[in-house]
């Protein structure tokens, strides 16, 4: 196991029903992983799986080499921070309230929080350029910047592992390459690993490290270089039927 | 400085509160100086031996009744809004209101030859109870699972209207098919209003209130996890059935409870928990709850005091008030919400 920050083996998953064949994963620190497929093929049912959500089907996961099933439920938030594909808020949820949820695996049951809980708020709201933001309700924000706000939460969650659903479905070309920049500098100066999905395959080849590229029920894994050689890609880039 | 912000709003809230406390024990059909009021609460002694009567027998109850249904009521609207994340959720326009009222009628109406007396008190008043709480918790799961079907906001709501025109006519069936006797005695329940409560009915209640307000005051922060989204939620390690489930039985005891001695008071479910996240500019339970409580407890007495000053010889019923100052307030939020609700 040992410095695998995730690691799977003969993982099923899905809903109800196995969606691929057993799959061993792993990933370690610095790495940056997209997670490519047609629609419905499981992307969004993987990284739930992986996020903890959705309790896998069968097979094992392991986050830093602790079985996923052994770890308590509030253990589980410090090991992995899970972006969702289309954030739904409710009500008048602030900016700040947002990004404070971030610290809540390490409160207690009445959510006091430390100087330093507030500082490393305080801190990751800077660096997101969103503490002008602070008071704003969500809602009233547009379409990159709730983005923003919700990896905020997931950096203020102080994870190794970052999962993000299709993060970059609803921003437009400059923002998705910002947003992957981002994610880069994350994965290599925070030291985290970063797993994500999307559709955008060139603008994500450039910055991810490594692909999980789900074919005939199988998850079959490139580097960026093989993939781009790879039968498949060339398949995909000429609209051939997979 | 948020905190002492914070702390001034609330500051300004209980005054407001203990304001309206006095002059809802000065209104009514007597009209009781202040001087003798302050008396009663103070010393106790020296206030003139009518008085003491009038104030000790019915309205103090009535004023402790109507806090406790405020804050219950509220606190109901506040935890169904979160848990269906519909800001339009509440006890009385999702029905659950009516199916506490269900469990009322089956109970008096459906021959259960129940006699309430001082003899039987606390037996007859248990069966009542668990009667209201679980016709609300009946109509609840029945709302959970459309609004687990329909994401959309408003047809949940126009379901849990059709759920509550249901139950009315399950009630009124019910009313036609019993004796005189239990038909005379559920409609003089239904007519029940902040004035018919007892002491003995309030140290029922207030118990029963106040464990499980802390009950669910506890599981704020889980309640906070929640405003991100269901997956968020289970993300950060919530277990969501749990949740539900406590988030249920509390709504389900807090309106059961105040609906079987109140009958169905309305609107203030819905519109409390905005006036509280509109005064305070949060979402954040742990201020949210307790402010519920105390501007649920505001709504309601300012809502008795118009209701015993408008007419010379009697009271208005309370729900009339409640849903003349209440309705607005949903308006006001269906306005509001417009973009953030499709």
């Amino acid at each position: 196991m040992n410095n695998f920050v995730l690691h799977t083996e003969n993982l099923e998953f899905g809903y109800k029903t196995v969606l691929t064949k057993p799959v061993s994963l792993n990933t370690k620190l610095n790495d940056i992983i997209c997670v490519i497929g047609r629609n419905g093929v499981g992307k969004s049912a993987l990284l739930n799986t992986l996020s903890g959500i959705l309790p896998p089907l069968s097979g094992n996961i392991y986050f830093d080499g602790i079985e996923l099933k052994k770890t308590k439920s509030y253990e589980r938030p410090k090991f992995v921070s899970f972006v969702p594909s289309k954030p739904e808020f409710l009500m008048n949820l602030t900016v700040y309230e947002m990004a404070a949820l971030g610290r809540y695996p390490y409160t207690n049951i009445f959510d006091i929080k430390t100087f330093s809980d507030k500082n490393i708020i305080e801190e990751t709201l800077k660096e997101y350029d969103l503490d002008n933001l602070k008071t704003r309700p969500l809602w009233a924000l547009s379409d990159g910047e709730k983005q923003r706000v919700m990896i905020c939460r997931a950096v203020i969650q102080q994870t190794p592992l970052i999962i993000l659903d299709e993060p970059t479905a609803f921003l437009d070309y400059i923002m998705r390459k910002k947003l992957l920049n981002d994610l880069k500098n994350l994965a290599i100066n925070k030291n985290k690993c970063i797993i994500f999905s999307s559709h955008d395959i060139e603008i994500s080849l450039k910055y991810c490290t490594k692909i999980w590229f789900f074919i005939d029920n199988f998850i079959e894994t490139f580097s960026p270089d093989e993939f781009i050689n790879s039968k498949i890609f060339k398949d995909f880039a000429t609209f051939r039927e997979l | 400085m948020r905190k002492i912000q914070i702390l001034l709003k609330f500051l300004i809230i209980i005054l407001v509160l203990f304001s309206l406390l006095y002059i809802d024990l000065i209104t009514g059909f007597i009209r009781i100086p202040f001087s003798e009021i302050s008396k009663f609460i103070f010393s106790s002694k020296d206030v003139s031996e009518d008085y003491f009567v009038l104030i000790k027998e019915f309205r103090f109850p009535r004023v402790i009744v109507a806090m406790l249904a405020g804050a219950s009521l509220s606190v109901s609207g506040l935890i169904m809004q979160t848990i269906f994340r519909n800001p339009l959720a509440g006890p009385y326009v999702l029905g659950v209101s009516s199916g506490a009222s269900l469990g009322v009628a089956l109970v008096v109406l459906g021959g259960s030859g129940i006699v309430f007396n001082a003899e039987n008190y606390f037996s007859s008043h248990a069966l009542l109870l668990f009667a209201a709480g679980l016709g609300s918790v009946v109509v609840l799961m029945l709302i959970l699972a459309v609004s687990s079907k329909v994401r959309d906001i408003l047809s949940v709501l126009i379901t849990g209207i059709l759920i509550a025109g249901v139950v009315g006519s399950l009630v009124n069936i019910l009313q036609y098919f019993a004796t005189d006797v239990n038909v005379k005695s559920f409609v003089v329940w239904t007519m029940g209003s902040l004035h018919s409560v007892s002491y003995a009915d309030i140290s029922v209640l207030t118990p029963v209130i106040v464990i499980t307000t802390l009950i669910i005051y506890v599981f704020s922060k889980k309640l906070n996890l929640l405003l991100g989204g269901e997956n968020f939620a289970i993300s950060m390690g919530v277990n969501l059935r749990l949740l539900r489930i406590i988030s249920f039985i509390t709504v389900s005891v807090l309106t059961g409870a105040i609906t079987a001695y109140c009958g169905p008071i309305g609107f203030i479910g819905i519109a409390v928990p905005h006036i509280a996240r509109w005064i305070f500019n949060t979402s954040d339970h742990f201020i949210l709850i307790p402010a519920s409580i105390l501007l649920g407890g505001i709504f309601i007495l300012g809502g008795d005091v118009l209701s015993c000053s408008f007419s010379e010889n009697g009271v208005l019923p309370i729900n009339a008030i409640t849903a003349i100052l209440g309705a607005p307030f949903i308006i006001w939020v269906v306005i509001k919400n417009k973009r953030t609700m499709v």
